[in-house]
């Protein structure tokens, strides 16, 4: 290395050869260039602050609030489903017609044995008469009712609950082929992360083991690991943790996908039925 | 100028006050531009954008003491963006003449005089943009590191990074030549 490149470099040398560089540079003139830089600043305005414009914030709350109702309903629907079931209508309910016997016609009435009954008010007088019909079975009435009543194998559904663990949603019914011991009824629940599956023996209460057995045989779903814990059984079928409950006179099972749920989750979501 | 007289021009931010602040800062910006880009035609345009930027972003100035240091930042960035888009850099300019010899004699005359002086300003216009800029931040505006990268909305690490690599860069120049 020759005597050139041996030099002091320190912190003190980088800062004056900066000062020099800096201040030995001969700048433009000042004035054209403040000229240029005034007459830009003129004609652009200078940039507001980023700010969401109102009619896009109107937008997003009118989006929000249809969101809410759509979301809302549909959780109404479900929660008053479960709570109302379709199998407490009777098909043999009496209607009260009031105001409508003016469309029926007087043979109508006569073939139906509909009376006529006056109403009377607190006072005592009469006010107003209402026609009680009786519907007799192929009426034109009878299709009204007909139409509201459900049907009478409805009536043995189990009643699937809205929600289970508040975040899985109530999606659907899967319907399995028909077999001789009587099919299992199985829901489809989803959630934000997986979904669940909500299984009923829909028929007198039953053995845990044999309920996991059918599970495995209806669902077909080939069984990994049964064991009894803590007075729990859970089951391990086709991909899915599984946890066999009792509940109204019926056997139950919740099954999960193996990777997104532990047996502690399960009992959990088995808490509400026990 | 005094970082309070500074502070209160960039606050006040009418004609007057723009232009006082461009007269404080026009030499040092567009030297800094020149250094990067060699060329004092470019040098020119990107001052005059780094002023006009600075002028309409006041508002986001944090600290306004350290206008000066936040319009080099704003020169450098638009000096390498420049050299991006040129995608090529000619070192064509020689290096400009000591302004005011005698003065500077008096004062410094023995290291204004050295040629390890010169080897160093040499070595300092090879820089990137990038080192140039935490350069000229630290020794030229003494800002600590925290204040580099919150100028530079970078980590303190990385400033750290920058500084180290621009040192090695001078010394491995400066051994070299």
């Amino acid at each position: 290395m020759n005597e050139k490149s041996k030099i002091t470099f320190n912190d003190d040398l980088i800062r004056r050869a900066l000062q020099i560089d800096i201040e030995s540079v001969e700048p433009p003139a000042a004035d054209i260039m403040w000229r240029n830089i005034e007459a830009c600043l003129d004609s652009v305005p200078a940039p507001l602050k980023k700010t969401t414009p109102i009619r896009i914030r109107y937008a997003a709350l009118a989006i929000a609030a249809c969101l809410l109702l759509v979301f809302g309903g549909i959780g109404l629907v479900r929660v008053v489903q479960f709570d109302f079931p379709a199998s407490e209508f009777s098909a043999e309910e009496e209607i009260i017609a009031l105001g409508e016997e003016e469309r029926l016609e007087k043979s109508d009435l006569a073939e139906s044995g509909a009376a006529e009954a006056p109403v009377v008010a607190a006072d005592g007088s009469e006010t107003e008469m209402v026609t009680v019909v009786e519907f007799k079975e192929g009426s034109a009435k009878d299709q009204i009712t007909a139409a509201v009543s459900p049907p009478t194998e409805e009536a043995a559904m189990p009643l699937w609950p809205a929600t289970l663990g508040k975040v899985h949603f109530f999606s659907e019914e899967i319907v399995l082929p028909p077999v001789e011991e009587g099919p299992l009824r199985v829901a489809l629940y989803t959630g934000p992360d997986h979904d669940l599956l909500l299984v009923s023996s829909n028929t007198a209460q039953e053995d845990s083991s044999g309920f996991v057995e059918k599970i495995s045989l209806q669902m077909q779903f080939p069984i990994n690991d049964i064991q009894y814990k803590d007075g729990n059984l859970f089951f391990a079928a086709g991909g899915y943790n599984g946890l066999v409950f009792q509940h109204d006179g019926m056997t139950w099972a919740i099954l999960a996908p193996y990777s997104t749920i532990n047996k502690e989750q399960l009992i959990n979501l088995a808490a509400p039925f026990r | 100028m005094e970082p309070q007289q500074i502070s209160t021009l960039v606050e006040i931010n009418n004609n007057e006050s723009r232009r006082a602040l461009f007269e404080a800062y026009n030499r040092r910006t567009f030297a800094i531009a020149y250094n990067i880009l060699h060329n004092r035609e470019n040098a020119e345009d990107i001052t005059q954008d780094a002023f006009i930027k600075a002028f309409q972003n006041l508002h986001q100035l944090k600290d306004k003491t350290k206008f000066g240091a936040w319009l080099a930042v704003i020169a450098t960035n638009l000096a390498r963006n420049h050299l991006k888009r040129e995608k090529k850099v000619i070192y064509t300019d020689e290096l400009p003449e000591i302004r005011d010899q005698s003065e500077i004699m008096d004062t410094e005359a023995e290291a204004l005089h050295s040629l390890e002086l010169a080897r160093v300003r040499t070595a300092v216009r090879a820089l990137s943009p990038d080192h140039y800029q935490v350069i000229v931040l630290q020794f030229f505006d003494n800002l600590k590191i925290e204040e580099i990268a919150d100028l530079l909305k970078v980590n303190p690490g990385t400033v750290k990074s920058r500084l180290f690599r621009a040192k090695q860069k001078l010394a491995e120049a400066l051994e070299l030549d």
